[in-house]
């Protein structure tokens, strides 16, 4: 195993506040430097097996587009979600196909993951590479859905997300489970949500089928995203 | 639902990031730690030896320790907020804070004759230490349970107590104005006793509360 950006995944993740006393600083380099001479590394250090693309391509594009998404470029954010969403789908597939578990149901925790991404995106420190945040989500949300449907399980962390083989044709696929979820939504915002996903409407045209201020809409799109990974997480499988 | 339909719905909602937990804590922290000095001040006062005791080595370590694991505890918390960290490789930073007491209750054994062991680890109502501790600690708890609900925590069990140690340790430090039980062997059992009341307290709202 390489070690690629050894002082981004283990560089201090002190508040700003507290990053100015030199005392504390000093305290916590020290700690550092033993974790390092050690060998104790703080998080897995990406690296290993990589596809065509090396990985810190995949790192720098992925990271370039979410710094462009959180400055309000929406085309590069659809763009980082579609290019997740084929990503999680092939390692979600392949992940249960090796747990026993149908691969029929990849794509409701393909959809939770990219909720939770969407939800936790501010969790993401732009200083820091990115790979490693989104394998981190990414097998969050995997074992909690195993969880639910009852068997505790390991998941490798060096695999996620680093696997470029062959494309799968399926683009879009469709699945039950959130609205299922969206149905247990107050109205107002499942038929906000709704309107937005499903009928793809925009923002505003949907304040204007349901007379409603475009601040309202964004009000109950936010919350009603947030409800419907909530209303995911309770349910049982 | 599509998996495209959802993105569509995604990208609509990216208008308004939401606040990391750095922005929340940074406003939140502070709030508390006023809250957390106004009920001392409407519940207790400062010890009246103050000026003497800030010359005694025992006093100093209990405000040393009070203030380490405050510290240590928001730097963990931070940490611990990110997906990314491992709960395991964070709580043992944890240790660190306790080191001065260590080094405290070493010396303590060391300086006292053994028949002043007991009448100094009880100290002088223990039990006021016990309930003004963790009660000084709960509006920084909800401070830093508020901070955490905005990061991604692995474990959000283990996050509730990272939240909670440094909750207690807030406390402690602001408790530790008024408490005139100095001993090294008195904070090790019974300041620590309360920290980890409140501890145990974050990591059960945090099982909860904090996943996500």
């Amino acid at each position: 195993m390489t070690r690629d950006r050894p002082t981004q995944t283990i560089s201090p993740s002190l508040p700003w506040l507290l990053r100015r006393p030199s005392l504390i600083d000093a305290v916590y380099r020290a700690g550092r430097f033993l974790h390092d001479v050690t060998g104790r590394r703080v998080t897995a250090v990406h690296g290993g097996r990589i596809g065509e693309l090396g990985v810190s391509d995949l790192e720098d594009e992925l990271a370039s587009w979410m710094r462009a998404a959180q400055a309000g470029d929406a085309a590069a954010y659809r763009r980082l979600l579609a290019s997740l969403a084929d990503m999680l789908r092939r390692w979600v597939r392949r992940e249960l196909a090796r747990q026993g578990y149908e691969v029929t149901e990849a794509e409701d925790i393909v959809q939770e993951t990219l909720l939770a991404i969407h939800l936790k995106r501010a969790s993401w420190d732009a200083d820091r590479a990115i790979l490693p945040w989104l394998r981190a989500v990414t097998r969050h949300k995997l074992i909690d859905n195993l969880r639910r449907r009852g068997r505790r399980i390991m998941v490798p962390v060096d695999d996620v997300l680093e696997t470029l083989a062959a494309p799968e044709p399926e683009r879009s696929l469709s699945t039950e489970a959130l609205d299922r979820h969206l149905a247990t939504l107050p109205p107002g915002q499942s038929q906000v949500v709704r309107a937005i996903s499903v009928d793809g409407l925009s923002p505003s045209e949907t304040a204007r089928r349901f007379d409603l201020s475009e601040g309202a809409v964004r009000v109950a799109l936010h919350r009603g995203l947030a409800a419907l990974a909530a209303a995911a997480r309770r349910s049982e499988l | 639902m599509k998996t495209d339909e959802l993105i569509g719905s995604l990208v609509a909602d990216q208008g308004h990031p939401p606040e990391s937990s750095r922005r929340v804590g940074a406003f939140a922290l502070p709030l508390a730690l006023l809250l957390a000095i106004g009920v001392f001040v409407v519940l207790l006062d400062i010890r009246p030896d103050f000026t003497d005791a800030v010359t005694s080595w025992r006093y100093l370590l209990k405000i040393a320790l009070a203030a380490s694991i405050a510290l240590c505890g928001i730097m963990l918390l931070f940490r611990i907020a990110r997906p990314e960290q491992a709960p395991a490789q964070t709580i043992k930073w944890v240790l660190i804070a306790l080191i001065p007491l260590g080094l405290g209750v070493l010396g303590e054994a060391m300086l006292l004759p053994v028949d002043q062991w007991k009448a100094s680890a009880m100290g002088f109502q223990f039990i006021y230490c016990l309930t003004l501790v963790p009660l000084i600690s709960l509006a920084p708890l909800v401070a830093t349970l508020v901070t955490l609900r905005r990061g991604a925590p692995q474990s959000p069990m283990a996050a509730g107590a990272i939240a909670g140690f440094a909750a207690g340790g807030i406390g402690a430090v602001i408790y530790a104005l008024h408490c005139n039980n100095d001993s090294p062997f008195y904070v090790a059992i019974w300041y620590l006793g309360a920290i980890g009341i409140v501890t145990l307290v974050g990591a059960g709202i945090g099982r909860f509360w904090l996943r996500w």
